[in-house]
């Protein structure tokens, strides 16, 4: 077969629509007869319902229903854990909890309303850090939820009443082998609850026509948002249509039911009208939050370098409902270790209640918070033992083949070679030294993170139609949300059916027409459901060549080849189009092929093999304001280990971009709360990456071994390049300054605070870090 | 009270078309090119002049329509995303865009392009550090900014070399 438009680097085929302002987001539909929604929040982190005065608000003339409880399912939803009610049900269990809704003809006099509407409260102590929530006497969050013991919570002194989900792994003897190693280091480290911002808010519009409610809805998961409509409004889930229009960003935050239970239930308080549900940015950032999480690493290691053992324990602030909290605390108790060679290993991580907005996905998963803390480590421990960082890393790294952890599948990345390839990039032959002079002072720091990817045990389906005139469709249940879904997936029919890629289309999802796929999430979409895709197209080539030896007479021993849209065996030459139309009878003038791919299930702690190991490796060069602790970042290597890059530009966009939006995680974003109430919600005092913040000099560096199981080799990217970020340039700063942070963001106070306390220390008494050179 | 009865008559050219409307004087430009006009390219986020995604041109000047009056266009010329290319060929910017990977979501791509506009419309050659001052009010989330750093300056080069 010829190579036509894989591996090249086509311009995304949404890339018009979107340069000239046609493309449609959710928010951009309209539709005759729409009226509008809006919410009413709790304004206490935790507080019982009184009384809610609807009555004024909904004798007003452009006011036409306020839902309260009452008027909404009383069950409670959830990926993960169903604890999550539709509207607070006589407690709230966060600030900004939604409590009513207010439709109205205009989404000026929805907001109006839910402005307005008086609820009487009845405030409760609120629980808002991981130690609050694990203290003896906590009230608990949910007073239903599980709360029996859990045994390691209670050795570190903590109650489990308000552990939403636990996760432990353990191989070898962890205890003995620290008891015996050379040094042991034991160092906590925490992270901050972010918000993903992305640009588009949280944008619903729904229907109940009587008998089927359609809801078109910014998300990343419409078959999930499908099921729990369908459990929630008691419908058969062929009666529940999810249509995902192209989407502003997602980086997790979209994943997962969000708003949609409370747009469903407005949209059945007025059949046949259109409701639409627009939250505000401030609104946005109340709805789902990343996790902060706390992380404490022991490890010992022996006297050359090795890593022994390592205890890992991860606390993840989930907030008041679970949303994704309890995968997420899995997943980050799995990656806590490390891509080490690690021979006893513990791992134990806990979602922990709050009365903080819920937490949950965010791009990574877990992972940036445990690699911050392994990452970090990794320096203090190369430290300690006078070995240069990157030694360190190389000579504990897993290779290719060996096992992350004993009962899943081997890893199929090259770090040893990306270790390799980052440092000859941070050294190469361009790289000028910098100016030292004045305050400024120079450090270059490394980072390796590693994520199982792709989910476990998902089921992803791709329908492929070719028509008679040559040209195809393509239907899967992914989203596009920037990250080229639709791009990529007419890039690998295009090359199995030998078409021009202007004659592929990708349909963006709707439940009712696209085949299932559990979401697009997990860096999963190119390899998983790209294999599904690839599956239709070559089961309709061989469509088309039986279709083709049969209607022509091919003689049976020879060989017939799809190539230029034509089909030949010897002499006999027919294009494709020729081919389905003299076929027809039997098809109706349509070929369709279809495609599953599931991954596989096993009796390990994550219930599943996973399909592929996705990386991210660092360096940075950073300059250090010593007198302010301002950091400049100079250059920084990223290394994307794609296995085979199906488009060049789009798999460097996505690094670049995980990198930066990881720039802004470390260096600058917290979401600050004071006694459970969200101070800077606002992009006036929450600070993104803006223009400004981009490196001097960024490289991203491609690998391609073909060594992925997705489609000609490709392995997923989109998370692992914001995995290294935050303890690359925390190593970096360290080199530079000597002083080292363990809590992020790392802001220019908190980079001269650290400066000043290393300082200190090396003044007054140097037994105190005896080991240090 | 009744502030949103209270209507004011603007008169404008919105992509070289005229317009006469009614307004209320509490409405904010972009609902009135989104709602009103139904140009729906120009996007709303922050609500509060951070991000840039509602960036319009008021007589060539690039302002953030979440935090503009509508009423207060009386009498200018505005440019929205819609009116850039021309026919079915687009204007260098948004080519330069398309070739450079320099949008992936598309959420703050409208918003860009017009700031650009106005950029390159102020200083044809600008260098590196003026792109990055220039465009720091706008915000995007998905391309790590380096691509649209790369798209301005590919259509500063064609835009000159035309
Ligand atoms: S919506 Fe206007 S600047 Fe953000
Ligand atoms: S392309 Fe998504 S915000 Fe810029």
């Amino acid at each position: 077969m010829t190579n036509t438009v894989v591996g090249k680097s086509i311009p995304r085929v949404d890339g018009i629509d979107k340069v000239t302002g046609r493309a449609k987001y959710t928010g951009d539909l309209k539709f005759a007869g729409m009226v509008h929604a809006a919410i009413a929040r709790s304004s206490f982190p935790r507080a019982r319902i009184d009384v809610i005065h609807a009555d004024d608000v909904r004798q007003r003339p452009d006011v036409i229903a306020v839902l309260t409880a009452e008027q909404v399912p009383p069950r409670l939803y959830g990926t993960f854990i169903e604890d999550q009610p539709v509207l607070a049900h006589g407690e709230a269990r966060y600030q900004g909890e939604p409590t009513a809704v207010v439709i109205a003809r205009s989404h000026e006099d929805a907001v109006g309303g839910a402005a307005d509407l008086e609820i009487d409260w009845d405030p409760l102590p609120a629980l808002t850090t991981i130690d609050q929530a694990l203290s003896a006497d906590a009230p608990p969050v949910h007073a239903e939820q599980g709360s029996e013991g859990v045994p390691w919570l209670a050795r570190e002194g903590a109650s489990s009443r308000n552990c939403c989900h636990t996760f432990a792994r353990e191989h070898g003897d962890v205890d003995r082998a620290l008891a015996s190693a050379t040094h042991v280091f034991e160092d906590t480290f925490e992270v901050p609850a972010l918000q993903a911002f992305p640009l588009e808010r949280y944008e619903c519009i729904a229907l109940w026509d009587g008998s089927e409610l359609t809801i078109w809805s910014a998300t990343q998961s419409p078959f999930i948002v499908r099921r729990d409509l369908a459990r929630l409004f008691d419908l058969h889930l062929h009666r529940v249509n999810v249509v995902a229009p192209l989407i502003g960003g997602g980086f997790g935050a979209k994943l997962y039911t969000k708003i949609e239970p409370i747009g469903a239930a407005c949209a059945f308080a007025v059949p046949g009208r259109p409701v639409k549900l627009s939250l505000s940015a401030n609104e946005s950032a109340l709805t789902i939050t990343q996790h902060a999480a706390r992380v404490r690493l022991t490890t010992g290691v022996s006297a050359d370098g090795l890593i022994v053992a390592r205890d890992c324990l991860s606390l993840f602030n989930t907030g008041a409902y679970a949303d994704a909290g309890a995968r997420v605390a899995d997943k980050g108790g799995y990656r806590a270790p490390g891509p080490y060679r690690i021979d006893n290993v513990r791992s134990r991580s806990c979602a922990v209640y709050t009365n903080l907005p819920p937490a949950g996905a965010y791009r990574g998963f877990g992972a940036p918070q445990v690699v911050w803390a392994y990452e970090s480590q990794m320096d203090v421990i190369a430290e300690r033992l006078s070995m240069s960082p990157l030694e360190l890393r190389q000579r504990n790294i897993l290779h290719r083949g060996e096992h992350f952890s004993p009962d899943d599948t081997p890893l199929d990345c090259d770090l040893p070679a990306s270790l390799t390839v980052v440092r000859e990039h941070m050294h190469g032959a361009s790289t000028v030294p910098p100016d030292e002079s004045g305050p400024w002072r120079v450090g270059e720091g490394y980072a390796v993170g590693l994520k199982d990817g792709g989910g476990q045990r998902t089921a992803s389906n791709a329908e492929v139609r070719l028509e008679e005139d040559g040209s195809a469709t393509v239907l899967v249940g992914s989203t596009e949300i920037g990250q080229g879904m639709l791009t990529v997936f007419a890039q690998l029919v295009a090359e199995e059916l030998q078409l021009e890629i202007e004659h592929v289309r990708v349909a963006l999802p709707d439940t009712r027409r696209a085949p299932y796929d559990s979401g697009t999430n997990a860096s999963r979409t190119l390899t998983l459901v790209g294999s599904a895709v690839v599956m239709a197209a070559r089961q309709i080539r061989e469509q088309l060549i039986d279709a083709f030896r049969d209607l022509y007479e091919v003689p049976p021993g020879a060989q017939a080849v799809l190539r230029h849209g034509a089909l030949s065996a010897g002499q006999v030459t027919a294009s494709v189009d020729e081919v389905i139309r003299r076929g027809s009878l039997l098809r109706g003038g349509q070929l369709i092929g279809t495609g599953y791919f599931r991954t596989k299930a096993a009796d390990n702690v994550l219930g599943g093999m996973t399909a592929f190991w996705e990386p991210g490796v660092a360096g940075a060069q950073v300059r250090v304001d010593t007198e302010t602790g301002s950091v400049q970042i100079l250059h920084y290597v990223s290394i994307l280990d794609v296995g085979r890059a199906i488009n060049p530009k789009l798999c460097e966009g996505q690094d670049i971009g995980a990198a930066v939006m990881g720039m802004g995680a470390a260096l600058c974003e917290r979401l600050e709360f004071e006694g459970g109430q969200l101070l800077n919600a606002s992009l006036v005092d929450y600070r993104l990456p803006t223009f400004a913040e981009l490196p001097e000099r960024f490289e991203t560096v491609l690998i391609e071994n073909g060594d992925g199981p997705g489609p000609h080799g490709a392995r997923g990217i989109g998370e692992g390049s914001i995995l290294p970020v935050a303890a690359a340039l925390g190593n970096a700063i360290a080199a530079a300054t000597g002083a080292r942070v363990y809590n992020l963001p790392m802001t220019p106070e908190v980079i001269w605070r650290a400066m000043r306390e290393a300082a200190a220390a090396e003044g007054s008494n140097t037994s105190v870090v005896p080991e240090v050179k | 009270m009744n502030r949103v009865s209270e209507r004011r008559r603007i008169r404008c050219k919105v992509n070289g078309h005229d317009i006469d409307r009614e307004v209320p004087v509490t409405q904010l430009l972009v609902d009135f090119i989104r709602e009103d006009l139904n140009l729906t390219g120009t996007k709303r986020s922050c609500d509060v002049q951070v991000c840039g995604v509602c960036t319009v041109l008021v007589d060539g000047r690039p302002v953030s329509a979440c935090t503009y009056l509508a009423f207060e266009a009386d009498g200018a010329e505005i440019q929205t995303i819609e009116g850039l290319a021309s026919g079915s060929e687009l204007h260098p910017i948004q080519q330069a865009f398309l070739d450079e990977n320099a949008t992936q979501c598309g959420y703050c791509t409208p918003g860009m392009i017009l700031a650009t506009k106005s950029l390159l419309e102020d200083d044809a050659q600008p260098n590196r550090e003026r792109i990055r001052d220039y465009l720091k009010g706008n915000l995007c989330r998905c391309t790590g900014y380096q691509p649209i750093l790369s798209a301005v300056v590919l259509a500063s080069e064609r835009i000159r070399h035309d």
